[in-house]
């Protein structure tokens, strides 16, 4: 990564750390910042409180979750060789959905009694997030190419799309209203405990794919030619789905279905470093997915629209744009 | 340095449910040889290289090479003994063509030091002589620079056997006869051993040091 880049980026991210921090329902001056973060951390000011209870974690959600859901775009990509699959290409969103739809909207299940719902919601869209990966698991080893998992993939992601829409069908308004939330995405319902869990998730997988980084641009030369290079595929294939299902699951369980994001980040890294390299693109694809998905939190916030219509709505515009302006670009990653 | 095994195909068959490939296939490729496979479309020449790499088990029979079955080995072990070239088209932007011959040296990562790789890859690219090409990315390549580039990336695999499926598919007259003299030179002075599938009888006539046919499941020597 060169200097201007660096600098960039890093310009860049701390203008949205600030106005993430400091904007809102209450505005809250850069000083006061300063006081309420570094000199004064424990005093018992509205300010403080707003900070430390909701603006922080809101922006470690954001930083964390875009960073997770744009590098296991990343992934995705390559093990599909496909510029269009995305963490949610392994049915693992619609796991984590069909959790929280059973818990919810089902007639069977209520929120469990004495435990906050949004614990019950994130366990739930975990467990549904992880089964959904080991199914994909227990399954990939039979398939012959990367096409037929896909296939595999978005059928299993239609069906459970179907069982959750038997279930809003016949759910209550309440009900149905708590879910559709849940669906519209939101980095601001994480706690402490859940931004650790996030980021643990975020570091497993990290470590699993540099690990990996050597194999990852064979992989991007088809199977053929990866395992004739000496690329274990099978090994590769899944180490790249359980680094994935790591990073979707937990930010789908705790921030809901995030949409746009994985799909597009990648995309906007391989054309600023004019390369499908993925030593080249690891920390920038990371560093865009913490920053497109902190602008789309600020302006969610500021136009108080649902972060996923923000993201789709202004994001897939500008990857249009993007595509069609860089003649170089070839879309097979 | 001692020549390597050749590869012994021995009774190979390969068959589908709608279709018999290979019936019985026997057969000896010899280190540093230019030997050519012909036959006619969809008789199984890609199959039967696809087998002798070891991304296809065989119905029947099997594929020896230094004395053990190919589909035994692990794929860093194959990569070792065979490099191959497949007619897939591969063209990654911002790839340069130096970093995807950088990529045939995965399989001696653990054993060598990066600058001994860079070595064995810049020897590559002077073998198929594309020295001026080497910061260029795939994407901006002719067809017959990606060819060629390709095989560097085999070569650079140290493999003892290629395989390479059409290489002179995609090059004029001219470059062929390029292509084909730097195999040809590649094979001498214990070289890999070269087995090369083609539709051009000139280029095999000329070139191939061994020729065989494919034909109704069945090799056969044609020299």
């Amino acid at each position: 990564m060169n200097f201007r880049l660096l600098l960039i980026l890093g310009f860049t991210t701390l203008c949205l750390i600030l106005l993430q921090l400091g904007t809102g329902s209450v505005y809250i001056s850069p000083s006061s910042l300063w006081n309420s973060l570094i000199q004064s951390p424990n005093a018992e000011q509205t300010e403080t409180t707003i900070l430390w209870d909701s603006r922080i974690p809101r922006t470690l959600a954001g930083i964390l979750a875009g960073a997770a859901l744009a590098w296991s775009g990343m992934l995705m990509q390559t093990l599909f060789r496909n510029p269009l699959a995305g963490p949610s290409m392994l049915g693992i969103s619609s796991g984590a959905s069909l959790g929280v739809a059973l818990l919810v909207l089902g007639g069977g299940f209520s929120i469990v009694p004495g435990i906050p719902a949004y614990i019950s919601i994130a366990s739930a869209a975990y467990v549904g997030a992880f089964l959904m990966l080991a199914c994909v698991l227990l399954v990939a080893d039979r398939f012959a190419n990367e096409s037929t998992l896909l296939i595999f993939g978005m059928m299993l992601t239609f069906f459970t799309s179907a069982l959750v829409d038997a279930l809003q069908s016949r759910a209550g308004n309440e009900a149905l209203r708590s879910y559709v939330s849940w669906g519209m995405g939101s980095f601001g319902e994480c706690n402490y405990i859940e931004l650790l869990l996030l980021g643990l998730g975020l570091l497993a997988s990290l470590l699993i794919s540099v690990a990996i980084l050597p194999r990852l641009n064979l992989m991007l030369l088809g199977e053929n030619y990866a395992t004739s290079m000496g690329v274990h595929v099978k090994k590769t294939r899944f180490a790249m789905m359980i680094a994935t299902g790591m990073m979707a699951g937990c930010v789908t369980a705790f921030c809901g279905p995030v949409s746009f994001i994985g799909l597009a980040v990648p995309h906007i890294s391989r054309w600023i470093t004019q390369s499908a390299d993925h030593k080249k693109n690891l920390i920038t694809t990371l560093w865009l997915g913490a920053i497109v998905a902190l602008a789309c939190d600020w302006i969610s916030r500021m136009t108080a629209l649902p972060l996923n219509t923000i993201a789709s709505g202004l994001g897939a515009p500008f990857v249009v744009m993007l595509v069609i302006q860089w003649k170089r670009f070839k879309p097979l990653i | 340095m001692t020549k390597p095994n050749p590869i012994e195909l021995r009774n190979v068959s390969l068959a589908y449910p709608d279709k018999t490939l290979l019936s019985d296939v026997s057969l000896l490729i010899e280190s540093g040889v230019l030997t050519s496979l012909q036959g006619r479309n969809g008789t199984g020449k890609s199959t039967l290289l696809r087998c002798i790499a070891g991304l296809v088990k065989p119905s029947k029979g099997d594929v020896i090479i230094n004395h053990q079955s190919i589909i035994q080995l692990t794929p860093l072990e194959r990569s070792q003994l065979i490099g191959t070239l497949w007619t897939d088209k591969v063209r990654i932007p911002g790839i340069t063509l130096r970093d995807l011959v950088w990529m045939g040296t995965y399989n001696a990562r653990k054993a060598a030091s990066s600058e001994a790789l860079n070595i064995v890859t810049d020897e590559c690219i002077e073998a198929l002589d594309l020295q001026l090409l080497a910061k260029q990315p795939l994407n901006e390549l002719s067809d017959g620079e990606l060819q060629k580039a390709m095989i560097a990336r085999a070569l650079a695999q140290r493999p003892s056997f290629l395989l390479l499926d059409e290489p002179t598919t995609y090059l004029d007259y001219v470059a062929k006869e390029e292509l084909m003299k730097t195999l040809k030179k590649l094979c001498e002075n214990q070289g890999p051993g070269i087995l090369f599938t083609s539709h051009d009888l000139d280029i095999i006539t000329k070139y191939a040091q061994h020729k065989l046919e494919l034909k109704n499941g069945s090799v056969c020597a044609i020299d």
